[in-house]
């Protein structure tokens, strides 16, 4: 049986597993938001003209919710992963990635430009990369 | 360890299986979503510098919602349920002693008829032939038959007025003589309405009976208007080059803005279809059977085309357009586009029409779609947008001499009359002309004056304009004098003009000023007129009429019919309460309001029963 980790890598743990918890709690209520503008029928987000910003936040909600999901598989995983600076790594760039990813999709559907998103999509990228290395170091830390 | 053959197998059996359900699924699917159409039928073929419409969608989804809502983009639509508004369930019609019997069965569209090709004795064996194509969804639709003859297509006889929910003959549909009929299977789809309903239509003309017809896409899609796209979109794959343009004033130079483009280019775009054009040189003439026009947006339309601006199917005699749907013919002749400055604004189609809404415009798109005009340009907003001294109400009406909220301060009344024809009814031309007797006097084309006060004479028409100045009267026959000028346009004129008269008594800006009490007598007469789409227009006048909503009159009904309509009419007209209304000598009304039979008859003796033949 590997040893309990001590200290500041335990902490790493209770991070992720903390964040990913509050991330779901929010990604749920844009969720639910979502669901309200379904329900009162918001042309803003409905419309086919605005077909673009429903689909960037449809997917800043996914994203959201699914990355909230890994820190919270992560925080449960700590006690199994090998303790070390990558560990600590995929601790950080999971939690950047959770917020890169979604704030990117969001604030890309605030403003389109027809079918392409504000700039704030350029968020995304960075946080793609972010996952990438966390599910790297996560991996690598097994 | 050598594994047995048959796990060896496994692997490709599983992929076997795999590629199998696939190929079966989208198979499957393909038979339950859409039905196979007729193959010997036009296609959209995607080549060369198009793309089509589903390659624009991505970048510009509200533009292309617009289009979408947009009757442009349903002029052609493949033969399928979805895109029909007729039932097709099990529905008998008959035309010229032939049966057919429309069915909608295992998704498809079909009629059966007897065999056109059958050349035997004795009665033809009945088939079912799958539809191909229909024409049009905002007034009319039209349908077409495979021939069998490579993609060749056959016009169905019969079409769907949309308004009134009816199956009727295409004959009856357009202002044609009677005793002519439409060529069914000359392949006029191929031929001529490939030219315009569809986007960078193809004939693909190589004899009378191979034709290989295709199209960039079916409908007046975004490539019609804004250009072919394919340079266009491979530009702005990169999302670099598309967010420097987002941030930059400039314009993309990559596809065709018609609102950018100088008001004759502009026009243009929309005079490719909406004019009489044909090829000005034998090479595009040529092109034109093999693979379309060469004309793109933005070229000069005037460079491989002419505009035509004679012939009696299309013109009244000064070279007005008399038929629907060819705005850009009256358009170029109008001053506000010839004489226009760039510095107070030149006419253009753009002016006043737009082909995608503004966010904010508060309209549903279904209320834009009907002629697709920008907000408020049904009214003076139109005319002021350059004429701006007319502004100031005291000013309009001291040029209109009538009262402001009449339909004669109504700039279009006068300026742009009903004095086309087309889809059984009477349009605005799109030639800015103002009121002149003269010019009836010679064309025989309704005034301004005389399609409002239905109740005047030319004459009166005539000394009012004489009043203001504009133009000494011309000299005026006795009829022209006393009898008021709609009377005679409806018993003497020709088809086109009693069409347009049967249009106008039902037009509700005309029954406000002329009064209705005395317009049925004239209206019943229709009734046996010899074109269809008169006597059809007759009756939906006649239904406006107070006492007459509920008339009953079927318009291609047996021939001995008519009379006893007319006459039914006539005798619930003369059991109507007295109202009071316009009587007297000009309206061939005795004083106690009854009709100058002998007067009557003699004006209807004098018809202009020359054959017309409006192509629209």
């Amino acid at each position: 049986m590997s040893p309990q980790p001590q200290g500041p890598a335990r902490k790493g743990g209770e991070r992720n597993l903390r964040f990913g918890w509050w991330s779901l709690l929010a990604f749920l209520s844009l969720g639910i938001a979502l669901e309200a503008m379904h329900g009162f029928k918001i042309g803003w987000y409905l419309d086919v003209a605005h077909e673009t910003r429903r689909l960037l936040w449809r997917l800043a909600h996914a994203h959201g919710v699914l990355l909230a999901l890994v820190n919270v598989a992560f925080g449960l995983s700590w006690p199994r992963l090998r303790p070390g600076p990558t560990l600590s790594r995929a601790s950080l760039a999971l939690i950047g990635a959770t917020v890169l990813l979604p704030l990117g999709f969001f604030l890309g559907g605030l403003f389109v430009y027809g079918g392409d998103p504000w700039i704030g999509v350029f968020l995304v990228p960075p946080g793609a990369l972010f996952l990438f290395l966390g599910v790297f170091f996560t991996a690598r830390s097994t | 360890m050598r594994r047995p053959s048959h796990v060896r197998l496994l692997p490709i059996c599983v992929l076997s299986s795999v590629l199998v359900g696939c190929s079966g699924d989208s198979y499957r699917g393909a038979r339950s979503s859409a039905p196979a159409l007729p193959v010997d039928r036009p296609i959209e073929r995607i080549e060369g510098e198009f793309v089509s419409s589903s390659k624009c969608r991505a970048c510009h989804p509200r533009e292309y919602a617009t289009w979408y809502a947009s009757y442009h983009r349903s002029m052609t639509q493949e033969a399928r349920p979805e895109n029909v508004v007729a039932s097709f369930q099990d529905v008998d019609l008959h035309f010229r002693g032939r049966d057919y019997r429309l069915m909608h069965a295992d998704g498809e569209l079909r009629v059966e008829m007897a065999d056109p090709d059958f050349e035997g004795t004795g009665p033809a064996p009945r088939i079912q032939v799958p539809f191909a194509l229909v024409t049009g969804s905002h007034h009319f639709q039209a349908f077409w038959l495979p021939t069998g003859k490579t993609r060749k297509l056959e016009f169905f006889p019969m079409c769907y007025r949309i308004d009134v929910g009816r199956w009727m003959p295409v004959d009856s549909a357009f202002l044609f003589p009677p005793e002519d009929h439409q060529e069914l299977d000359n392949g006029r789809w191929n031929r001529n309405c490939n030219k315009c309903h569809t986007t960078q239509g193809r004939p693909g003309l190589r004899g009378p009976d191979d034709m290989d017809t295709t199209a960039a896409e079916f409908g007046i899609s975004c490539e019609a208007c804004h250009g072919p796209a394919a340079e266009h979109v491979a530009q702005n794959a990169s999302p670099a080059r598309r967010y420097r343009a987002h941030f930059s004033e400039g314009r993309d130079e990559s596809i065709v803005q018609p609102e950018h483009l100088d008001a004759r280019r502009s026009a243009q775009v929309c005079g490719q279809c909406h004019a009489i054009t044909s090829a000005n040189n034998k090479e595009e003439a040529a092109r034109w059977r093999r693979e379309g026009y060469s004309f793109r947006a933005g070229d000069n339309l005037l460079a491989t085309r002419n505009v035509r601006r004679e012939g009696e199917e299309y013109f009244w005699d000064d070279g007005v357009i008399r038929v629907s749907g060819r705005e850009y013919n009256g358009l170029t002749r109008s001053p506000c586009y010839e004489h226009g400055l760039e510095s107070r604004g030149i006419m253009t189609c753009v002016s006043c029409h737009q082909m995608h809404p503004s966010e904010n415009d508060g309209r549903t798109l279904a209320e834009w779609a009907d002629d697709q005009l920008k907000v408020g340009m049904r009214g003076n907003l139109a005319c002021l947008q350059c004429h701006r001294e007319y502004e100031a109400p005291e000013r309009l009406v001291e040029h209109t001499r009538h009262e402001l909220s009449s339909a004669g301060s109504q700039c279009m009344n006068c300026h742009m009359t009903y004095t086309s024809w087309g889809l059984m009814k009477a349009m605005r031309t799109h030639q800015v002309t103002s009121p002149s007797a003269l010019e009836s006097l010679e064309t025989g084309r309704p005034n301004a004056c005389n399609q409002c006060h239905l109740d005047r004479s030319l004459a009166w028409a005539a000394d009012h304009l004489e009043e203001r100045g504009d133009q000494p009267r011309p000299s005026l026959d006795e009829d022209q004098v006393q009898v008021a000028a709609s009377i005679l346009w409806l018993l003497t004129g020709d088809a086109g003009q009693r069409a347009l008269m049967a249009w106008s008594f039902g037009w509700p800006d005309a029954q406000a000023t002329s009064g209705t009490t005395w317009m049925a007598p004239y209206l019943a007469q229709l009734f046996t007129d010899p074109y269809d789409t008169v006597r059809f227009r007759a009756h939906r006048s006649l239904r406006t009429l107070w006492g007459f909503e509920d008339f009953e009159y079927d318009f291609v009904g047996p021939p001995s019919d008519r009379g006893a309509a007319l006459e039914r009419a006539l005798e619930r007209w003369r059991n109507l309460p007295a109202e009071p209304g316009p009587r007297g000598e000009h309206l061939l009304l005795n004083p106690d309001g009854s009709l100058q039979t002998e007067r009557f008859q003699r004006l209807l003796q004098q018809r202009d029963d020359r054959p017309v033949s409006l192509q629209e």
